[in-house]
């Protein structure tokens, strides 16, 4: 199972704005404003890299939110967004 | 060039050059007061040139160039030369300010702290904040708001107010005929007029100010105030910076302290009055 690593740690500076988050990503020199559970998600993933599952338990785990397969699905979309504009990749 | 002319707005130094001695001549009377460059070395250089060798003379037309361009801008007719000027140093300014966040912006002063207007052209920033500058604020521009990256503080661009349309009327029934500039009608911007900002506001034009209220005016609805979310304001704001980008994380940094430590209200107003009231109320409750 491949695994996915975020381009986190130096690489982005987060600013909560109200229930918004403003993402200054420095490789790209790109801003992006991200909704739940993009924070989180990268917040994980600037540990270590996980596989998708072990990163859904996770959020599960730390977060209120429901292990049901449609959350599933909806993680799966979240990550091809992140992984399209750069934050993301699978190892 | 044959006539040249600079001048220092805030913190920037501009030198203009022209082809025609008019323009210049204009610009000298509409910036007498503002300090030369005193041999420094400007940061802009706007020329405004004959279309071709002919045009000179012939049905004369100015080209805005200098150190920025923009290619496809249509020439002016030379009894507009002063705007010519103008749009070339705001082109010079949006396009090559780095040291700034540029926010397109008004901005007045009262007891060190400064009131940002912002919104699109139409909006009334220009006359509201002429306005103000009228009735006890200190005028800081009608045009650019400079954030310093570093210090959060805004600098002013007092820069002469192009007045439009209506706005001239309004604003020459506040200020002496010395503080106005030459009229030019049917220019590309309607008509046009420039007001002289009062001289402690040119005096005081290195004296920067701490944000303390961020306004989005709408002119011509009924009164109104809202509340808006700091990612809007964060969104709005980036679209009316001509540099964000440019400045990378320093923009970031910029903008986004500015947006989380202060106050904004979206505000309608059917006329000038209820605008000056509005400000005064939201002033007193939020600055």
């Amino acid at each position: 199972m491949s695994l996915l690593t975020a381009d986190v740690l130096d690489a982005t500076v987060l600013t909560p704005l109200d229930g918004l988050t403003a993402l200054y990503h420095r490789t790209s020199g790109i801003t992006h404003i991200v909704a739940e559970p993009v924070p989180q998600i990268l917040e994980i993933l600037g540990d270590k890299p996980v596989s998708e599952a072990a990163l859904f338990d996770e959020l599960t785990a730390r977060y209120d939110v429901p292990a049901t397969d449609e959350m599933r699905a909806i993680l799966s979309s979240r990550l091809d967004e992140l992984k399209e504009v750069g934050l993301l990749a699978s190892l | 060039m044959r006539h040249q002319f600079s001048v220092t707005v805030g913190p920037v130094g501009f030198r203009i050059g022209a082809g025609w001695a008019d323009p210049i001549e204009k610009l000298r009377a509409l910036y007498a007061d503002y300090p030369d460059l005193s041999g420094g070395i400007p940061d802009f250089t706007v020329r405004l040139e004959p279309e071709s060798f002919l045009r000179r003379w012939v049905r004369p037309s100015v080209a805005i160039r200098g150190d920025f361009t923009l290619p496809d801008a249509f020439p002016m007719a030379l009894r507009h030369g002063l705007l010519a000027a103008e749009m070339g140093m705001n082109l010079q300014m949006a396009m090559g300010q780095r040291k700034y966040l540029l926010l397109h912006a008004a901005s007045v002063e009262r007891d060190g702290k400064v009131l940002i207007i912002t919104g699109e052209s139409g909006s009334g920033k220009s006359t509201l904040s002429a306005l103000l500058g009228e009735h006890g604020w200190r005028f800081m521009g009608d045009e650019f708001a400079l954030i310093d990256p570093e210090t959060g503080l805004a600098h002013p661009f007092p820069r002469p107010v192009s007045l439009k349309n209506q706005a001239i009327a309004v604003m020459a029934a506040v200020v002496g005929p010395d503080r106005l500039g030459p009229e030019m009608i049917g220019t590309p911007k309607g008509d046009i007029r420039h007001l002289k900002p009062a001289p402690a506001a040119i005096a005081a034009m290195q004296v920067p100010g701490k944000p303390a209220l961020i306004l989005f005016p709408r002119f011509g609805h009924d009164r109104a105030v809202r509340m808006m979310g700091q990612s809007e304001v964060f969104v709005r704001l980036t679209q009316a910076s001509t540099n964000y980008v440019y400045l990378g994380e320093r923009g970031y940094s910029a903008l986004t302290s500015l947006v989380t430590q202060t106050p904004v209200r979206a505000v309608d107003y059917p006329d000038t009055q209820s605008a000056l009231d509005l400000v005064d109320t939201l002033w007193g409750e939020l600055a």
